[in-house]
């Protein structure tokens, strides 16, 4: 029976993106994770074309010198311009960081 | 104008040694002046350069004489300049040997100069001839502004380098006026002034921005793949939790109309305050329009009742009537407690084959007989209503359908604030009467009604609804009767009216179609305290308790009397038949022996059995006999006036004249007792007279001994 059930736990699987930490406004908060969502799921096997795609629109969309990273497993500390922060999972194995820092 | 000290040309060549000697003997001379007093100095060796010319004393001594020439060595003397005309160089006239470098004209004048002599005869200089004859009307106010221009004194250097020129021009046209002109002031370095003014130079100031770089902020994690997978596993049993609990979220909906009926209230406050005005504008000019009315109703008394003895009458007041009840017939009137000018008036329908089917409640106000106060539409036609005494502003109303209502009036007239269920809580006819009973142990109001289903149910209003409980179901004294199908049924009699015991809460008398009278109590529910068979032939309309003796009550009927009872007497004491059917009948407040009645032939009858026990000492037409009939009755409880309602939806006011309102006079001995006290006096006195011993007592036996 808990064997069963185990199965059961482990059949859920998440895809849909889900965001860690975030202090930009709702509206950029939205586009960004889009867009995200729209590069990660272009470039599924090639994480820096993700990112570049990620970074050149952010940076034509708000503004110069946006930054991301795009890994299954990675550690950071940063120091971003407050409002232009976004660290989202997506598609269940990868986390992606974007911030502003001029 | 340079003076050339020497001819200096570069073709003469002994030039040097012409010089030399005069250099010479000017420094013997600078020798010389030292002279004797330089004998300090003599030490002294004058150093010479080793090429010097040396001279001897004759040959310093000679004298050299200067000479100076306008010729200017600097100036070319043969210049010439190639002439293509001619083919050949032309000699060019010699540069001129003055050179101008600067040119200021000055301002000053001499005073003996021609302009100056000009000027100061105070003479005008004109610019255009045109202006000619303005000169001359200015010369007659020149000399008025004589003592002006001496203190304009710092102008006039401007004025004459301004005009030098053209003055020229005009100076012999002048002349002749310049001669009658005093001579002018000049300025000089004791008579001067300048005036000046320094402005204010504005500092240079230098501005700039200095920004703030945008904040920032310091964010680090780390991430693996199992973090991932527990966020996401975190959140997803986040997401089942909400889920769970978003039957809540109806609830926040709620609270967003709630928002909306503030709103709403907001408004309606704001119209309420426009109402205000209107209402006190609208009695303003009632006041107005029936100004007559109102002295009457408060100043004016029949003065013929003096002289007619025992007999009144009735001053017909205001009419009330509100237009969408004029086919309605007036069910019930019932005067407030605490505003004595303000009542309800219930608009139902009494003939059953009328196709009224709805009904209405109005209170008007004595203050404004053209539109009621408060008017509240009803399903159904309204039979009765009583307001409460301790709590004026509630209004209990009872209708053809059963069903009975408490209205506050405060509020606006949309709902009822209790209504009987119309299912399960509900009188299965008309409801005849309706009374507000004493509040229960509880503090919770209460009311009785009576209905044509026989039944007597009392009314407790709790929080939110009301509680019902049949205190009394009015059964024949008859066998049962058999029903449609073998069911045998206990035929009950319809009440019509009921009436609460002043003192004691628990008795009661009720009327019925049939005639009989039943004094209950609402302790048994089943047993009647004593029943008056055959007290009337037709439905008793009424019965009304005396305001000062509590036993004594009267009663009206369709069998056209009035009786008046006392109670535990199967007989009535006064029997009155007016031949015509009586709507309603009341005591009144004010006396103990005077009863007033409503009858079907449109007549307000009023008795007083103090004065006449056999007639009434009024009777008085009201309405058109033939159109109208009167329906009810009521008196004022501090003023003498009555109401009558009619059966076309009008409410006629009438005061009661001196005679219709005697009171007792007491006498020497009588002076300590209240108006109370006399009023049952007096009807005590009148009762003895009528009233027959219930049992005759025998004469004692007595033994005669002989």
């Amino acid at each position: 029976m808990t064997e069963v059930k185990k199965d059961d736990v482990v059949k859920i699987l998440h895809t849909y993106p889900l965001c860690r930490k975030c202090d930009m406004s709702d509206e950029m908060k939205q586009e960004a994770m889009e867009l995200c969502v729209t590069a990660a799921e272009k470039y599924a096997d090639n994480y820096e074309s993700v990112s570049r795609m990620i970074k050149e629109t952010m940076d034509k969309k708000f503004g110069a010198s946006w930054h991301t990273v795009v890994g299954e497993g990675y550690g950071f500390e940063i120091t971003y311009q407050l409002k232009h922060l976004l660290y989202m999972y997506c598609a269940g194995n990868l986390a992606i960081c974007i911030w502003k820092s001029a | 104008m340079r003076p050339s000290v020497t001819k200096r040309t570069p073709s003469k060549v002994t030039e040097l040694s012409k010089e030399l000697p005069r250099h010479i003997s000017f420094l013997k001379s600078r020798v010389d002046l030292g002279g004797g007093d330089m004998d300090w100095l003599r030490g002294k060796v004058f150093l010479k350069p080793e090429d010097q010319l040396q001279l001897s004393e004759a040959e310093l001594q000679e004298e050299i004489a200067r000479v100076l020439t306008i010729h200017n060595t600097r100036v070319p003397d043969s210049l010439v300049e190639w002439s293509w005309k001619l083919k050949n160089f032309i000699l060019l006239p010699p540069p001129p040997h003055l050179v101008t470098v600067l040119n200021v004209p000055g301002s000053l004048l001499h005073k003996d100069s021609e302009e100056a002599k000009i000027q100061l005869t105070g003479g005008l200089v004109v610019d255009t001839p045109f202006e000619e004859a303005i000169v001359y009307d200015d010369e007659e106010e020149r000399e008025e502004e004589e003592e002006e221009e001496e203190e304009a004194d710092i102008e006039e250097p401007e004025e004459i380098e301004d005009h030098k020129e053209p003055e020229h021009e005009h100076e012999h046209e002048d002349e002749e006026e310049i001669e009658k002109v005093k001579p002018k002031k000049i300025p000089n370095q004791f008579n001067f002034c300048e005036r000046a003014a320094l402005t204010y130079t504005n500092p240079m100031r230098e501005m700039s921005t200095q920004t703030i770089p945008p904040p920032t902020g310091i964010f680090n994690t780390h991430v693996f793949q199992w973090t991932i997978f527990d966020e996401y596993q975190a959140y997803f049993a986040q997401q089942q939790r909400e889920k769970e609990k978003e039957r809540r979220l109806p609830v926040l909906q709620l609270k967003k109309e709630d928002v909306k009926k503030k709103a709403q209230i907001e408004s309606t406050a704001l119209t309420y305050r426009m109402l205000q005005a209107a209402k006190t504008l609208e009695r303003m000019i009632n006041q107005n329009i029936f100004d007559e009315i109102a002295q009457d109703y408060r100043y004016w008394d029949d003065p013929s009742d003096e002289f007619k003895v025992g007999e009144g009458s009735l001053l017909p007041l205001w009419k009330f009537n509100y237009e969408k009840t004029k086919k309605h017939d007036v069910t019930d009137l019932c005067f407030n407690s605490r505003y004595y000018d303000l009542f309800a008036v219930s608009y139902g329908t009494m003939s059953f084959s009328n196709l009224i089917t709805n009904g209405t409640v109005c209170l008007f106000s004595l203050k404004n007989p053209s539109y009621p106060e408060w008017i509240c539409p009803t399903e159904s036609p309204v039979m009765c209503l009583d307001f409460n005494e301790q709590h004026p502003h509630l209004l209990v109303i009872g209708t053809m359908d059963g069903a009975v209502a408490v209205y506050n009036i405060m509020l606006p007239p949309t709902a009822p604030q209790y209504r009987s269920n119309d299912v399960v809580q509900k009188h299965g006819g008309i409801v005849w009467e309706i009374h507000w009973a004493p509040d229960t142990e509880e503090g919770n109001l209460a009311f009785y009604s009576v209905s044509i289903d026989g039944k007597i149910n009392y009314w407790i209003l709790s929080e939110n609804d009301l509680a019902l409980t049949t205190v009394m179901t009015l059964f024949l004294d008859r066998p049962p009767i058999p029903g449609p199908d073998g069911t045998i049924i206990t035929l009950k009699g319809c009440g019509t009216c009921l009436a609460f015991h002043p003192a004691d809460q628990n008795i009661f008398l009720v009327g019925t179609e049939e005639g009989t009278i039943y004094k209950c109590n609402t302790a048994y529910s089943s047993v009647y305290m004593r029943t008056y068979n055959e007290a009337h032939n037709m439905p008793v309309y009424r019965i009304v308790f005396n305001k000062f003796n509590s036993s004594i009550f009267a009663s009206c009927s369709g069998d056209w009397r009035i009786k008046i009872w006392e109670d535990d007497r199967m007989e009535p004491l006064f029997m009155f038949d007016l031949g015509i059917p009586i709507g309603d009948v009341q005591w009144a407040p004010y006396s103990s022996t005077v009863l007033a009645c409503v009858s079907n032939d449109g007549k307000v009858t009023v008795f007083d059995l103090n004065i006449n026990k056999y007639r009434p000492i009024c009777s008085q037409q009201i309405v058109s006999r033939k159109k109208y009939k009167l329906t009810r009755l009521a008196f004022n409880n501090k003023l003498p006036f009555i109401i009558v309602g009619d059966d076309k939806g009008t409410v006629n006011t009438l005061k009661l004249s001196p005679n219709l309102r005697l009171k007792v006079k007491p006498t020497k001995k009588q002076l300590h007792l209240t108006h109370r006290e006399l009023e049952i006096m007096k009807l005590e006195r009148l009762l003895s007279f009528v009233r027959e011993p219930a049992i005759l007592p025998p004469p004692k036996d007595t033994r005669v001994e002989t």
